[in-house]
């Protein structure tokens, strides 16, 4: 299980699901300077597409490796940012969307700053509007995956990296839970899909404490909503676990939940990371 | 005289850019500014025709399209500490071939922003090597069923390989997106990260799976690119007598893992080149599951 390569005939899933609800429009610090989280996530949603692109920039163009999907929630609906189906990362190259220049701000020792400039395509818009039905998004993500994973039975299993900083507004915990559970049952036969949670701290909530990547028998935090997030995320197979056991500076590796709770946008694109290891698997 | 003022504060740190969005992290370094260049002078990007830095994101690093002093190079920037680079390029320099390019090591050149902070980043430049890709020349002999053009391509890969057996190193991720073919057919090796030669530190990465066999791990030796070789050369003869339409998607008629589970398409290749007793030979030996090595490869290859 979780052993197959991705190659242009078993190629790979990758789905965001991404919180536009209201909250998104607090501020937060990110590449060094003040901005929306709706913003930042949309940043690093649009960094992290450019990324998977040129990854699988060959010679002759682009190589069909892998399959993108882009949920967005808030107000009442959850959509597929892109259409009903996973769309393959050529058609994400040839999309014709507005191109923004960002930077980022980083301050030398010395104390003079220095920007750092990059051109980034705008697949995703940063928007910040309502409620938070991620039920609603759950149930988006459940029925594309499982279309995708009968069209392509002996891929790496799609990942589901839900960014969020609320609870559902259009689910109960239990039906959030059981939903969750319907979702990690789609699967290839090299695995089941797997569901990260990354949870994004708030300025006016305690941050005193964060969840990361907890080993399975790790003592939970007495917070009803991280214990739920932790429910929800799948197990990782051991694939990640050296990956996070040096990110949390163990030396065995253990058995990992796919979720991270309280995090700063900034340690979301280490979040990242670990939920686009299986891009390694890209022959 | 601010620029070395900033480079005398910055202390030298391990950097760890493995985070997914390195790629662009790297990228806005070159284009920003030369102040976050060290020792590389009159460095700029060349751009594609969306005005993008021409650029190729891999796993360990991002490897550009550069002009240095106006004279095209490649640099690659590496993700993580290129332990190696100082001792690797050193080797290069003492042992020029004309199959591989020549290397500039620069420790901690690079001034990239990291999730947080900023870093120095370990860079490479090479000297450019026009032309195309084995991988990319193969799918095109393929699609313009042009045998002509594709004996031509495993002639020359047999002197490539016989020029590899007959040096002192060996590449250790020989695959046909590593092999460069110059405009007038000769080919010649890019991406040497993983050289292996006996008196520098052995590289840990383990090759590319399609192209390696399982038993070689962390073995590393001369017998390193054995393999490879044979594995690229069964198929270019297979394509020079057998046009399959396949290769334009897989790149190669067969896999290491198909030889090693003898399924349809390495059957395919086995009957086709039947009747040469030497590709026969190279044939059975990629079956092999017990060794990565091919002892009497050279003699093989001679007898092509």
């Amino acid at each position: 299980m979780y052993k197959a390569n991705i190659t242009r005939q078993h190629k790979g899933a990758i789905m965001l699901l991404i919180d536009q609800s209201g909250s998104m429009d607090e501020e937060c610090f990110f590449n060094g300077k003040s901005t929306t989280k709706a913003q930042a996530v949309a940043t690093i949603a649009n960094t992290f597409i450019e990324e998977i692109i040129d990854r699988a920039h060959r010679e002759i163009g682009v190589g069909d490796y892998f399959d993108i999907a882009v949920i967005g929630y808030g107000g009442n609906d959850a959509k597929s940012l892109f259409g009903t189906r996973f769309r393959s990362i050529t058609e994400f190259n040839s999309m014709y969307v507005p191109i923004a220049k960002h930077y980022i701000v980083r301050k030398l020792p010395t104390g003079e700053h220095i920007d750092f400039f990059f051109s980034q395509r705008q697949w995703v818009e940063p928007v910040a509007k309502g409620r938070t039905p991620m039920g609603n998004a759950l149930r988006v993500a459940r029925t594309m995956c499982n279309a995708w994973c009968r069209k392509h039975p002996q891929s790496f299993p799609p990942i589901v990296i839900n960014i969020s900083d609320g609870e559902a507004t259009d689910a109960t915990e239990e039906q959030l839970v059981h939903l969750a559970e319907r979702l990690k049952m789609v699967a290839t036969e090299d695995g089941n899909l797997l569901f990260f949670n990354i949870h994004l701290s708030s300025n006016n909530a305690d941050n005193s404490y964060t969840l990361k990547w907890p080993a399975s028998g790790e003592p939970l935090p007495n917070i009803r909503h991280a214990k739920l997030l932790h429910d929800l995320s799948s197990k990782l197979p051991p694939l990640y676990s050296e990956a996070i056991a040096s990110l949390k500076g163990q030396f065995t590796p253990q058995e990992y939940r796919a979720v991270c709770y309280n995090t700063s946008c900034e340690e979301l694109i280490g979040a990242m990371y670990i939920g686009s290891l299986s891009l390694h698997r890209m022959l | 005289m601010v620029i070395i003022h900033i480079f005398a504060e910055l202390k030298p740190q391990k950097y760890i850019m493995l985070h997914p969005l390195a790629g662009v992290c790297i990228i806005s370094a070159i284009t920003s500014s030369d102040k976050v260049v060290k020792n590389i002078k009159n460095l700029a990007p060349t751009y594609d025709i969306y005005r993008r830095p021409k650029h190729h994101t891999g796993r360990n690093g991002v490897l550009l399209k550069v002009l240095i002093n106006g004279k095209e190079h490649a640099l690659k920037c590496y993700k993580q500490p290129f332990e190696r680079g100082e001792a690797l390029c050193a080797y290069v320099k003492t042992h020029p071939s004309d199959r591989l390019p020549s290397p500039t090591f620069y420790p901690q050149e690079l001034l990239v922003p990291t999730i947080k902070d900023v870093e120095w980043a370990d860079v490479c430049t090479y000297s450019w090597v026009d032309g195309y890709s084995l991988d990319t020349e193969i799918k095109r002999c393929v699609y313009n069923r042009d045998t002509d053009a594709l004996i031509r391509l495993a002639e020359e890969f047999k002197a490539l390989s016989l020029d590899i057996l007959n040096s002192p190193w060996r590449h250790g991720d020989l695959k046909t997106e590593n092999v460069m073919v110059t405009p007038e057919g000769k080919m010649q090796l890019v991406d040497i990260d993983a050289l292996w030669a006996p008196t520098i530190p052995p590289c840990k990465e383990i090759g590319t799976p399609n192209f390696t066999h399982p038993m070689r791990g962390t073995n590393r030796d001369e017998h390193i690119d054995d393999y490879p070789i044979a594995l690229i050369l069964a198929n270019l003869h297979f394509l020079t007598l057998s046009d399959s339409p396949d290769i334009i998607i897989k790149g190669l008629h067969f896999t290491a893992s198909e030889a090693l589970d003898k399924q349809p398409p390495y059957q395919q290749v086995v009957e086709v080149l039947a009747h040469n007793k030497a590709l026969s030979e190279l044939c059975r030996a990629l079956a092999d599951p017990t060794t990565y090595k091919i002892p009497n490869l050279k003699e093989i290859l001679n007898n092509v």
